[in-house]
C-alpha cells in the first residue's frame, strides 16, 4: 500500500508562496500527472515527497504512514529530475546500476536488473558509454532507467521529455508509455505539456501557481474543467474563452461577446443557478472546423487571419477575433496567409460556459 | 532586395593538420527575390554555415555566390549588406534607440534623417513604446525586436535568421513568428531562415530546402514537401508523426510484407528497374482504421492508443510490423483487433535506398 497523499501542504521560498494548502492524493499503483507552467509548484512537490524539502506548514503521508520528518533515504523514491543529471565519468551501466550500489542486492541480480531494464528502454547499446558520447534521447533513457531500476514506494518523474529534442519526443512519449504500464507501481509524472497529460494519466492534477486547481481522472479533468483556468490549461490548444453578456432574444438565450452571439438555450438551466449577466464563453481549438464541414447547431463567423502555425502535421490558425484572438485547430497542413479571410464554424452547443464572478464551470457540453 | 544564388558551394573546415571535415557539398540554391525561403534540417546538417557563406563570415572552399547578377564572393560581410540575427539577441549598453540608430549614426546619416528611420522601423516591429528603455530590462523577445529593428534600418538586401526563435517561450516564439511574417510581406526582402524546427519552416517559409550532412535533399514548397518526400529522411523528419515506413519484397503484383501484401500492380513495371526491396511509405494521418473486417483490409492489433485531445494515436501491429495512425476520433481501444487501409492514392513507394520510386 503505498497511496501517497499531501496534506494541506504550503511551502514559502524567499516571501513567496510556492505551495498554498495543497491536498494531493497520488493513488496506489496508478500514473497521476501534474500539469502545469514552469514555476507552478510542481518539482516544489516533487521535492517534498521524496524528502529533500520540508514542507512548511502540513503533511505528507506514505500508505497511513506519516513521513513528514522521514529522511529521504528511507523514503524509497525512485525520482528522474527534468535536467538528467548522469554522473559523466561513469558508463550508462554504472549510472543504472547506481541506486542498487548502495544496498545489499548480490552483483547478479544487480547486472540482471541493469539489463533487462536497458532492454525496454532500448538502451543495450549504449550500456558501457559514458555520457557524453551518447544522444540527448539517450542520456535520458538512461536517467529514466536509473529511476525505475530499484524497487521503489513511488518513481516520480519531472518533466522527462522537456528538454529532449521534439522528433525523439514524439517517439519516446509513446514508448515511455509502454514502459511506464508495464512497469506499473507508483508514478507520479510532471509536465507542462497538456498532451502528456493526456496520453499518459490515469489520474490529472492541474497546478498553478502553487494551487491545486483540479485533481480528477484525467477525463473528468478535461471534460468538466472546474474552472476557467483549468480550462484554459488542460487543452491544446489552450481554450479559447471570451467574455459576454447574457442576452434573450425570441424565447432564446444567446451569450453575445460582441463579435458572436452564441445561442446557450440548451444550457438555460445551468446558467439560472448563477445569478449574473455575465459569463465566460470557452471553445476548444478542435470544437471550431473550416465552413465546409457540415456541422449541428452551427455559428458560422468570418475572420481575419493573422498567421498560420504549422505544428508537426497539424495548423493552428490564428484569426482576429474582435481585439482578441480565436485559435482553430486543423488536422492537416493548410497555410492560410494574414489578412485572409476565412469562413469558420462551431456547434454552438459545444461550448463551455464558466461564471465571469468566480471563474467557476457553469455548464461543459461534455458528459464524463 | 536580391535574388541569391549559390552555385556548386562546397565547404570544408580545417580542425586538426590533417583532418577536414566536408560541412556543404555541391550546393546549387536560388533564392527568388523578395522570398522567404528557409534552410531546414538536423544539427550539423550544414545550415548555418551555408549562412555564414552569403553572408561573408565563411569564404567557401569552392564555388560562387551572387546577389542577383554580381559575384559577391570578394566582398567583405559589410559590403554585402546582408543582416543576421543570430539566437541569442546582442545588444550595446545604450537605450532601445540608440541601438537602432546605431548602424546609421556610423555611416553619418544626419540627426533628422535618423529619428525619421528609426521611429518608421520602431513602428513596424511594434517596439515604439519602448523606444527609451534600456535592454537590461527587457525580455527575450522584445530583445530580439531591437536586433530586427537595427537590422531594418539599414536596408539589407537580405536577411539572414539563425535560429532566432529558439530561446523565446512558446508566446514569445509565436508573437516574433507573426512579426517577422508580417514584416516580410511589408518590405518584400529576401529573407533566408535557418532551423532545425519544421513548425518554424513550414509557417513562415514559401519554399523550404531540407539538408542532411551536407546535402540539399529536397528544395520545394512546404505543403509539396510534405505531401511528396523525395527520400525517407524528409518523409520522416516532417511531419508529427514521421511518416510510416513498411518493409516488403516484389512478389508479381504486389509488395509481400509476409502475413499480409500490397497490391502495386499499377506501377509494377517501374517497380523492377530498383530490384526486389521495397519500402512503402505512408503518414499516420491518412492511414485507415475500422474495427470491422472488410476485402483488402489488412488484420493488425491495437497496442497503444494514446489520446491526445485533438486526435488520437494508435500503434498497430500488422503481422510483425509497426504501424501508427492518427485519428480525429476512434473508439479502438487498447488490445483491440483492428482492420486497416492504406489508400493507395497515399501510399509512396521506396527503394532500397531510401529514395522515393511512386
Amino acid at each position: 500500500m503505498s497511496t501517497i497523499r499531501l496534506e494541506k501542504v504550503s511551502k514559502i521560498f524567499d516571501g513567496k508562496k510556492v505551495l498554498n494548502n495543497v491536498d494531493l492524493e497520488i493513488k496506489d499503483q496508478s500514473l497521476t500527472v501534474l500539469l502545469g507552467p514552469p514555476g507552478a509548484g510542481k518539482t516544489t512537490i516533487f521535492r517534498i515527497i521524496a524528502g529533500v524539502e520540508r514542507p512548511g506548514t502540513g503533511r505528507v503521508f506514505f500508505g497511513d504512514k506519516d513521513v513528514t520528518k522521514l529522511p529521504p533515504r528511507e523514503r524509497q523514491v525512485g525520482f528522474v529530475f527534468q535536467s538528467y543529471a548522469l554522473y559523466p565519468h561513469r558508463t550508462a551501466y554504472e549510472n543504472i546500476a547506481s541506486p542498487l550500489r548502495a544496498t545489499t542486492m548480490q552483483k547478479a541480480e544487480v547486472d540482471e536488473r541493469v539489463h533487462s531494464t536497458a532492454e525496454k528502454l532500448g538502451i543495450t547499446q549504449v550500456l558501457n558509454k559514458l555520457p557524453k558520447e551518447m544522444s540527448g534521447g539517450q542520456r535520458q533513457r538512461v536517467a529514466i532507467a536509473r529511476a525505475l531500476i530499484r524497487d521503489a514506494n513511488i518513481y516520480m518523474l519531472d518533466e522527462p521529455l522537456t528538454n529532449v529534442d521534439y522528433k525523439i519526443r514524439e517517439s519516446m512519449r509513446i514508448e515511455l508509455k509502454k514502459i511506464l504500464k508495464e512497469r506499473g507501481g507508483t508514478i507520479a509524472y510532471a509536465t507542462p505539456d497538456p498532451q502528456e497529460a493526456m496520453s499518459l494519466s490515469d489520474y490529472t492534477a492541474v497546478i498553478l501557481d502553487g494551487v491545486v486547481e483540479h485533481y480528477g481522472s484525467m477525463e473528468e479533468v478535461y471534460n468538466r474543467p472546474r474552472n476557467r483556468k483549468v480550462g484554459f490549461y488542460f487543452s491544446f490548444p489552450p481554450m479559447n474563452q471570451y467574455l459576454g453578456e447574457l442576452v434573450e432574444v425570441g424565447g432564446h438565450k444567446f451569450i453575445d461577446t460582441g463579435v458572436m452571439k452564441v445561442d446557450v438555450t440548451h444550457a438555460a438551466d445551468a446558467l439560472k443557478t448563477v445569478n449574473e449577466r455575465e459569463f465566460i464563453i470557452g471553445i476548444r481549438p478542435n470544437q471550431i472546423k473550416l465552413a465546409t464541414e457540415p456541422i449541428e447547431n452551427p455559428l458560422e463567423l468570418e475572420l481575419e487571419v493573422i498567421i498560420t502555425e504549422i505544428i508537426g502535421s497539424e495548423s493552428l490558425v490564428h484569426l482576429k477575433f474582435g481585439d482578441q484572438k480565436m485559435v482553430i485547430y486543423i488536422p492537416s497542413i493548410r497555410r492560410f496567409e494574414p489578412g485572409d479571410r476565412l469562413k469558420i464554424v462551431f456547434n454552438q452547443k459545444e461550448v463551455f460556459v464558466f461564471s465571469k464572478a468566480t471563474g467557476d464551470l457553469v455548464y461543459t457540453p461534455l458528459v464524463k | 532586395m536580391v535574388k541569391v544564388r549559390l552555385e556548386d558551394i562546397t565547404h570544408v573546415y580545417v580542425t586538426g593538420r590533417k583532418i577536414q571535415t566536408v560541412a556543404v557539398k555541391d550546393i546549387n540554391l536560388i533564392f527568388p527575390h523578395a522570398s522567404f525561403c528557409a534552410l531546414l534540417g538536423p544539427s550539423g546538417c550544414g545550415k548555418t554555415t551555408l549562412m555564414r557563406i552569403i553572408a561573408g563570415l565563411n569564404i567557401q572552399t569552392r564555388g560562387h555566390v551572387y546577389f542577383d547578377q554580381q559575384e559577391i564572393t570578394p566582398l567583405t560581410p559589410r559590403e554585402r549588406n546582408a543582416a543576421m540575427i543570430f539566437q541569442f539577441p546582442v545588444l550595446y549598453e545604450m537605450n532601445v534607440y540608440e541601438n537602432i540608430a546605431f548602424p546609421l549614426r556610423s555611416v553619418k546619416v544626419p540627426g533628422t534623417e535618423v529619428r525619421r528611420k528609426v521611429e518608421e522601423v520602431a513602428e513596424l516591429v511594434g517596439i515604439t513604446n519602448i523606444l527609451n528603455v534600456h535592454p537590461s530590462t527587457l525580455d527575450m523577445g522584445s530583445k530580439q525586436k531591437v536586433v530586427l529593428a537595427r537590422a531594418l534600418v539599414r536596408e539589407p538586401n537580405v536577411f539572414l535568421f539563425d535560429e532566432p526563435l529558439t530561446n523565446l517561450d512558446p508566446l514569445g516564439r509565436l508573437e516574433m513568428r507573426s512579426k517577422i511574417k508580417e514584416l516580410q510581406r511589408n518590405i518584400k526582402t529576401t529573407m533566408i531562415y535557418v532551423t532545425h524546427d519544421q513548425a518554424e519552416a513550414l509557417t513562415l517559409a514559401d519554399k523550404i530546402a531540407v539538408m542532411d550532412v551536407g546535402v540539399v535533399i529536397q528544395y520545394t514548397e512546404p505543403t509539396e514537401l510534405y505531401e511528396h518526400p523525395k527520400n525517407e529522411f524528409v518523409g520522416f523528419f516532417l511531419g508529427n508523426p514521421g511518416m510510416n515506413f513498411i518493409p516488403g519484397t516484389l512478389e508479381e503484383n504486389a509488395i509481400d510484407f509476409g502475413e499480409f501484401e500490397y497490391d502495386v500492380s499499377d506501377v509494377v513495371e517501374k517497380l523492377k528497374e530498383y530490384g526486389t526491396e521495397f519500402r512503402i511509405g505512408i503518414r499516420a494521418e491518412y492511414v485507415e482504421v475500422s474495427k470491422k473486417a472488410a476485402k483488402g483490409l489488412f488484420k493488425g492489433k491495437c497496442i497503444v492508443s494514446e489520446y491526445l485531445g485533438t486526435s488520437t494515436l494508435l500503434d498497430i501491429k500488422v503481422a510483425d510490423k509497426e504501424v501508427k495512425a492518427k485519428l480525429r476520433a476512434t473508439d479502438v481501444k487498447e488490445g483491440d483487433e483492428v482492420y486497416v487501409n492504406f489508400p493507395r492514392e497515399r501510399v509512396h513507394i521506396f527503394n532500397k535506398a531510401g529514395e522515393l520510386i511512386v
